[in-house]
């Protein structure tokens, strides 16, 4: 490919730039490890360093799970606030100072132009929350101050979820904003780059919907599972997030479901396998007098009509765990399916379908270090919009990264984080070339 | 021949599935001590300390202090007062946690990751290598929960004098209470009996086990030499009835 810098117009640059750079802060506000993702105040209360709950801190390994399924409770008669100690806070803090690095670039039949090259210090994703029980039966989440790069954000994460209703593990109500329950938590991803997991989010090119899988949604969750966690279901009915308002009294509803069973094994390298299946239902108002997105959108509605459309997904997922138990290789292979309604999109004369998924293989040959690597794809298989090529706006994504943490005890920790990815997008720029991303994460991550 | 050929392999399928999936027989898999010193680097070292001593960084801050390895001494145990207890004892405590302490319940580990890190606990005490574990209790059958077990197991708690540690109504507040010391000189309590949940596990044998094994380290003894089976079990029902529960010897805890 020959290198070839095309002089344009001072402002048209200037343009571009500031979309690309409003991309990358709409990527990383969207995309970025969040709250919940690690919470030494559990460790300072039950006296476990993070090794005990994550597989690599912030993924969760089995106890770290069954933790959380049991609502952050370890069920010992010790989880009450009344048996702490009465100085006990249940308050956590979390940044990530680091240098970012970013550079997009679109790739014409014969040229190639940097759109940006940005490299910065930021001080990431700063939260400062609470969690805990309220009692026996009664658990919560509250990250009230949040950040990314220094701008404040609305993370609305607040929840309050009832334990073991009916003295059953296997009914469980969360009431609030939260992540559904997903093949891999994006508030947990080990990636730092905002790059990835892009499936959840991913809508067929015009479509209106907005839905990201992976965002908080306020709503309910019913959730069960069996002892240790090794059957588990979860079911979340919510207002879509994001959605315009003003649709109807149940504005947007949406759920979604999550279905695993783990199986042990003994024999050989492979010690576990755990298989899954999601699914979403999620609507989004089309035709509605003043919204903001879907006034824009559907041409379908009859003018002043209020009509809801979904955007459907639906999947599978397998995990194994190979090797040592305390050190495991645990690959993560997830596919998933998406269908937009074809009222989603303005103009558009069949549904948009693509199939997604990614194969995530973290790796744990020590304690203090973890090396993960992740490939993504995205791939569109009917074009809502008619004269679009079937492979517009295709996404591929590769993610590596090592992680090494200096120090964990029951206080905090923190850790060295360096972090490569490259996302492809198949005619992703203004003028229809195929767009790359290279990005860049090095930096400390550090929770208290 | 193909239709020989398939059936083949699918039994080599049917067969290396259930090899995959099915567990061995819990008795004969041995613990990895070196794959048990991970798991214990994982899960235990703040409490219990890198050596085993009892002195990780947590331990300060909690009662009853972790257990100190070094000693091959262990509560909860299904064998005679003073011996080292089965795999299986340990196996228990670490699956199922030890209530109202700071040991949680490891029961999502996989079985063959608990048993490795019973043989690294092994590697710390000298005992395991010239003592063998003791013989297991041997329970009686449970007899029914009457109003008549209940008041003759009142009998028994009066007779054992059990009041003088865990008091005339079993909250822990008998005369002897605030004179106990453990054998590594920790002031220890004893236990509230009206509390509910017993430490060592939920079921009426669980209970059974205590009283009759003792537990080591502690001065709790055992009265295996005292009770007979029968009243053993009658004491159990009182000691149910004291918290209101009735016998539960199937409930597990759940973590």
């Amino acid at each position: 490919m020959t290198r070839n810098t095309v002089p344009r117009l001072k402002w048209t640059m200037r343009v571009r730039r500031v979309v690309a750079f409003s991309l990358g802060i709409a990527t990383t506000v969207l995309a970025a490890p969040r709250p919940a993702s690690a919470v030494p105040a559990f460790a300072r209360k039950y006296g476990v360093r993070c090794t005990v709950c994550h597989e690599a801190w912030p993924a969760l390994n089995d106890f770290g799970r069954a933790f959380r399924d049991n609502g952050y409770r370890m069920n010992l008669g010790k989880d009450e606030p009344t048996a702490t100690e009465p100085a006990y806070w249940p308050v956590f803090a979390a940044a990530q100072p680091h240098f970012g690095f970013d550079l997009v670039k679109s790739h014409g039949a014969a040229t190639e132009t940097t759109l940006e090259r940005n490299g910065q210090f930021q001080s990431g994703v700063s939260l400062l929350g609470a969690i805990g029980t309220l009692g026996e039966h009664a658990s919560y989440l509250v990250i009230p101050v949040a950040s990314v790069n220094g701008l404040t954000v609305g993370f609305p994460a607040a929840w309050i979820r009832f334990n073991n209703l009916f003295d059953t593990s296997w009914l469980n109500v969360r009431v609030g904003s939260a992540e559904p329950d997903l093949p891999i938590s994006r508030l947990r991803d080990l990636d730092l780059t905002g790059v990835g997991l892009g499936a959840y989010a991913y809508h067929t090119p015009g479509s209106a919907s907005n839905f990201d899988m992976a965002s908080d949604q306020p709503g309910l969750e019913f959730m069960g599972h069996s002892r240790g966690s090794r059957t588990r279901y979860s079911v979340s009915v919510f207002n879509v997030s994001g959605a315009p308002e003003k649709a109807a009294a149940f504005n947007t509803p949406g759920v979604y479901g999550h279905f695993t069973q783990k199986v042990f094994s003994d024999h050989g390298a492979l010690t576990a396998i755990e298989l899954g299946a999601f699914g979403s239902f999620a609507t989004w108002p089309v035709g509605v007098p003043g919204g903001p997105v879907a006034s824009t959108g559907t041409a379908n509605a009859s003018p002043g009509q209020t009509e809801r459309k979904a955007a459907v997904k639906y999947g599978g997922e397998v995990h194994a765990w190979l090797g040592p138990d305390a050190l495991p290789v645990h690959a993560i292979f997830t596919l998933l399916q998406g269908r937009d309604d074809r009222a989603l999109f303005p103009g558009g004369v069949q549904d948009g379908v693509f199939n997604g998924g990614f194969l995530e293989v973290i790796a744990n040959p020590a304690l203090p270090l973890v090396i993960f690597g992740r490939f993504d794809f995205v791939r569109n298989r009917d074009q809502a919009l008619p004269g679009r090529a079937r492979g517009f706006n295709d996404q591929t994504a590769y993610g590596v990264g090592v992680k090494h943490t200096f120090e964990f005890t029951t206080r905090a920790e923190y850790a060295l984080v360096v972090n490569y990815s490259l996302s492809q997008t198949k005619q992703g720029a203004s003028d229809g070339s195929d767009l790359t991303h290279h990005s860049l994460w090095t930096g400390i991550t550090f929770a208290f | 021949m193909s239709h020989e050929l398939i059936k083949h392999v699918a039994m080599a399928w049917m067969l290396g599935s259930a090899m995959c999936i099915a567990p061995a027989a819990a008795d004969e898999r041995a613990g990895d001590p070196r794959r048990g010193a991970e798991v214990y680097q994982r899960y235990c070292i703040t409490c219990h300390g890198e050596r085993g001593a009892g002195i990780g960084e947590f331990a300060a801050y909690t009662t009853p202090k972790p257990r100190d390895f070094r000693q091959g001494t262990f509560k909860w145990r299904s064998t005679a007062s003073g011996s080292l207890p089965l795999v299986s004892d340990l196996e228990r405590t670490i699956r199922d946690g030890v209530y109202w302490t700071a040991m949680p319940s490891f029961y999502p580990l996989r079985e063959q990751a608990r048993r490795d890190v019973i043989a690294y606990i092994q590697t710390f005490s000298a005992r395991w290598k010239s003592d063998a574990p003791g013989l297991p209790l041997q329970l009686a059958p449970e007899p029914a929960h009457t109003p008549e077990s209940v008041t003759k197991g009142r009998a028994v708690y009066e007779k054992q004098n059990c009041a003088q540690c865990h008091g005339d109504r079993g909250t822990g507040d008998g005369p002897a209470a605030k004179t106990l010391t453990d054998d590594w000189g920790n002031t220890i309590l004893p236990f509230d009996l009206t509390k509910g949940h017993m430490k060592g596990g939920t079921s009426g044998a669980d209970l059974y086990r205590v009283f009759m094994t003792g537990l080591n380290g502690t001065p709790m003894p055992s009265f295996v030499e005292s009770i007979a089976p029968d009243e053993a079990w009658d004491l159990v029902h009182y000691i149910q009835s004291l918290s209101g529960r009735q016998s539960r010897s199937t409930q597990k805890v759940k973590p």
